[in-house]
């Protein structure tokens, strides 16, 4: 990041080459899967260009380019209005990837609609949670942040944090309590 | 250690951000007591659970579309940017005090344009101040009166002060009698 900020531009394509299935993962859980979070997390990368001037390097990058990413993502949510809106295009999509997976010719299609199926499940568990729960467990359980990583990204005390993860835990279990109990 | 407690440790406990003893305290609880094994399970099994929750590999174009969008913003900024320069010649940088002067003149202008817009304003004021003078002045000749009058009394006095003292002779004649 430092060399980018000196200008050299081939940096700041390792940078994305390096961070985009990252960035990606985190607007696509946080938003519910919805189709904009490629184009939210390309955003973050455009956003991460312009305002290469404002990274202090007494910061971690990946610290920085989640803030980013993390308003990116609720400035998205605003602007969709709410979840519902996004799970509703979600499901669009969803016929889509069926259709996709039956006419694929792959070995285990089945399987894969399983695991599609999964997803889905776990997707609505996670987007019934407050934003703010729902942003501490995908720091923690996808991108393994420590809890001060997690309050310098959510902005707010290591205190808060754990205590975010643990409601989030709690409701998380009550919600997908049905579908384990299927497994 | 008591299930309230255990059950405030389960996150650090899943997090692994536990110490030995505390770790080996909670499991020694879990292994006795059914109610809290059961709900760090569950806790547990969710959470593995969230494993299963794929996202698909971003596309292949990323980077380039990235890029591209970059590329787009930068020449607009060209364009924008040449307005931001014209600005930026008159910018406070170049006239740090034209804020400042700007809200002095401004400030003047609205205390004259109240002042002489109201009954009393700063125009009969001007004829008040006159009409003020004036009386200075007039008090001016009165204290000359005053101390024409106290010097004409005194200058009575100095007049009469021959016949007084004559007086005064007499009766002091008179007491010693």
């Amino acid at each position: 990041m430092l060399q980018f900020q000196q200008g050299d531009e081939a940096c700041f394509r390792a940078l994305v080459d390096r961070y985009k299935q990252r960035i990606y993962a985190f607007t696509y859980r946080f938003l519910n899967r919805s189709p904009e979070a490629e184009d939210i997390a390309q955003e973050v990368f455009v956003k991460v260009y312009f305002s290469r001037d404002t990274y202090r390097p007494t910061a971690k990058f990946s610290t920085w380019v989640y803030v980013i990413s993390k308003n990116a993502c609720l400035q998205a949510l605003k602007k969709v209005g709410s979840n519902i809106s996004i799970n509703e295009r979600r499901s669009n999509t969803d016929l889509e990837m069926i259709e996709t997976i039956a006419g694929s010719g792959d070995d285990n299609p089945s399987e894969k609609l399983l695991n599609e199926e999964k997803s889905g499940q776990i997707a609505a568990a996670i987007s019934r949670l407050p934003e703010s729960q729902k942003m501490a467990i995908l720091l923690k359980r996808y991108d393994q942040m420590s809890y001060e990583e997690i309050a310098e990204v959510m902005n707010c005390s290591v205190q808060s944090v754990k205590s975010l993860l643990f409601r989030g835990r709690s409701t998380l279990k009550e919600y997908l309590k049905e579908y384990f109990r299927e497994d | 250690m008591d299930c309230r407690k255990v059950k405030e440790l389960f996150s650090d406990y899943i997090d692994g951000n536990l110490d030995e003893i505390e770790r080996k305290a909670l499991e020694d609880h879990l292994a006795a007591c059914a109610e809290c094994r059961a709900e760090c399970d569950s806790l547990l099994n969710s959470w593995e659970m969230l494993t299963d929750f794929v996202v698909p590999p971003v596309g292949d174009q990323f980077t380039r579309q990235v890029m591209q969008k970059i590329n787009d913003r930068g020449s607009q900024s060209v364009v924008s940017g040449w307005f931001s320069r014209l600005f930026a010649i008159f910018s406070l940088r170049h006239f740090p005090a034209v804020p400042a002067l700007a809200s002095l003149v401004v400030l003047i202008g609205i205390g004259y344009f109240i002042l002489s817009g109201r009954p009393g304003g700063i125009a009969e004021r001007n004829g008040i101040d006159s009409a003020r003078k004036l009386e200075v002045v007039r008090d001016i000749r009165d204290e000359e009166i005053i101390r024409d009058l106290e010097i004409y009394e005194n200058a009575e006095i100095l007049e009469n002060l021959d016949l007084l003292m004559d007086l005064e002779a007499v009766e002091s004649f008179e007491a010693t009698d």
